[in-house]
């Protein structure tokens, strides 16, 4: 139990070594350069009020949940595929190994030219930035299934359907769950890039239109909710996979 | 009856490499239907391969193997594997995984769950039906895969080193039930091992096997009763039979090697 009390001491003293340097940090800068951390606070309650902050943070979250779930429906099953039949990963690998390493955001212009001003291009971005996450996990994790299991399975007389539903999936299960854990870290990232480049709503909007106006404050608050709302959804994600892992007798 | 037959059966790996690697040569067995017969030999002496081809996990190169006079190609319900790893589905309950064959087979949930349940009920596990495996010790694990194997009711159960992975008392104990569920079930046991005490005390028949190329050294029967009284005069009799048979493959390797 104490090192449990230390670890949080340690935890909170960082956080706040961090403010006080900020802090005094900001005592050397105009507010327009660095607002101090009162400030950002006070900026934050500002958009608060006029209830403009709780309407970025419903669209993000909402553009957020669209792309990401689409991102899973698709590449999931893909991935699962692609694991299982060995000759189609083969082949797709060159065009993915170059796919791969373009980021994202280098596909915005692309996408404003396909699918106009509005959501569809930030969605289409985070769709993308969780894409390869999801399919490199879910691949590698249907190709790592013990043979053990794929012996068993053979054994008893399974069908070819019956082996990949009831073994190979719940087999991979667990793996693809880190996979898609990674992927809602990627995805939220680009999310603020998204809305930076395209949208006319959401925190990544509120940052750039902040700058406009020269309101570093809510640049930093922007910035600062961006980052908290990341680590709930973190948080939640890693939750979730537990109470999965533990119905899946993997803990 | 003659259930199983081997006949001049050799079987080569490639390596990558490209070199060919003989590792059964010129087998010829025959194992009779509810005998339990033991592979007993060091590692490398291809009994697990033996083990395989039986089983149709693998092919022989050359010559063939019948179970009642089918060839065997693939694997088959009525013959079923245990593994040393035991290989349970981590995700499926004890109960779930001893039905997972049950389902494969096609049998309505509700018998499929009364059969089950008699085969926990006989590797003595009913209070365990429904913890995952990850919670159970080895010697439960393998306990669950023999009630898992044994409720499709195979005519064949092959055994890979079963106990290999268990302290010597879990061992023990979960041999003595393994002669238990024979003499009720009477399948016929291909039983892998390389404990000389374990094939002398499980096998009516034990195959000694000898490595560079996998061979069949000796054929030894067993004539003990079961449970064979493991401290007694005449286990160990067989017992010294078998070391005898082993200290001659180490005089031929030393010939060889000169």
């Amino acid at each position: 139990m104490k090192n449990q009390y230390s670890l949080w001491f340690g935890k909170i003293l960082t956080l706040l070594i961090f403010v006080g340097i900020w802090q005094y940090a900001s005592q050397f800068y105009s507010p327009e350069q660095l607002p101090g951390p009162i400030q950002v606070i006070k900026g934050i309650q500002e958009l608060a009020d006029t209830g403009v902050l709780w309407e970025h943070i419903q669209v993000s979250l909402l553009r957020f949940s669209v792309s990401y779930l689409l991102a899973v429906l698709v590449t999931v099953p893909l991935g699962l595929l692609l694991g299982w039949y060995t000759w189609s990963w083969k082949a797709l690998d060159p065009l993915l190994q170059i796919l791969r390493p373009i980021s994202p955001i280098a596909w915005f212009p692309l996408a404003i030219l396909w699918f106009g001003i509005g959501d569809a291009p930030a969605i289409f971005i985070i769709f993308l930035s969780a894409f390869f996450p999801i399919l490199l996990a879910t691949v590698s994790a249907v190709r790592r299934v013990d043979a053990l299991y794929l012996r068993v399975a053979d054994n008893f007389g399974v069908d070819k359907w019956t082996l990949f539903t009831k073994v190979v999936i719940p087999a991979a299960f667990p793996q693809i769950m880190i996979g898609l854990q990674i992927a809602v870290g990627t995805a939220w990232i680009h999310l603020v890039a998204g809305e930076m480049l395209g949208a006319q709503s959401g925190l990544g909007y509120l940052i750039v239109d902040s700058r406009n106006f020269l309101r570093t404050d809510w640049i930093m608050g922007g910035m600062l909710l961006v980052g908290l709302l990341g680590l709930g959804i973190h948080l939640l994600m890693g939750f979730a996979e537990k109470s999965i892992n533990r119905r899946w007798g993997m803990e | 009856m003659d259930k199983v037959k081997i006949e001049r059966v050799s079987k080569i790996f490639t390596s990558q490499d490209n070199v060919p690697q003989t590792v059964l040569a010129e087998i010829d067995l025959i194992i009779k239907d509810g005998e339990f017969l033991c592979l007993l030999g060091p590692s490398g002496c291809g009994k697990t391969t033996l083990m395989n081809l039986i089983a149709g996990f693998e092919k022989p190169t050359t010559g063939s193997v019948t179970i009642d006079d089918q060839l065997v190609v693939r694997p088959h319900p009525k013959h079923i594997t245990i593994f040393q790893d035991y290989g349970l589905f981590p995700w499926r309950t004890v109960l779930d995984n001893v039905l997972f064959g049950l389902e494969a087979k096609g049998i309505s949930k509700k018998e499929a769950r009364k059969i089950a349940g008699e085969y926990l009920e006989l590797v003595g596990l009913t209070a365990a039906a429904e913890q995952f495996p990850r919670q159970l010790s080895g010697g439960m694990k393998q306990r669950v895969s023999i009630a898992r194997a044994l409720a499709v009711e195979p005519d064949i159960l092959l055994m890979d080193e079963p106990f290999g992975a268990l302290d010597a008392f879990t061992r023990y104990r979960l041999q003595d039930e393994l002669l238990r569920i024979w003499e009720e079930k009477k399948p016929t046991i291909v039983f892998v091992t390389h404990d000389i005490d374990e094939a002398v005390y499980l096998g009516q028949k034990v195959v000694i096997m000898s490595p560079n190329p996998g061979k069949i050294k000796m054929i030894l029967p067993i004539d003990l009763p079961k449970p064979a009284d493991r401290s007694g005069a005449e286990f160990g009799a067989y017992r010294r039979e078998i070391f005898r048979a082993f200290a001659l493959v180490e005089e031929e390797k030393l010939e060889y090697m000169i």
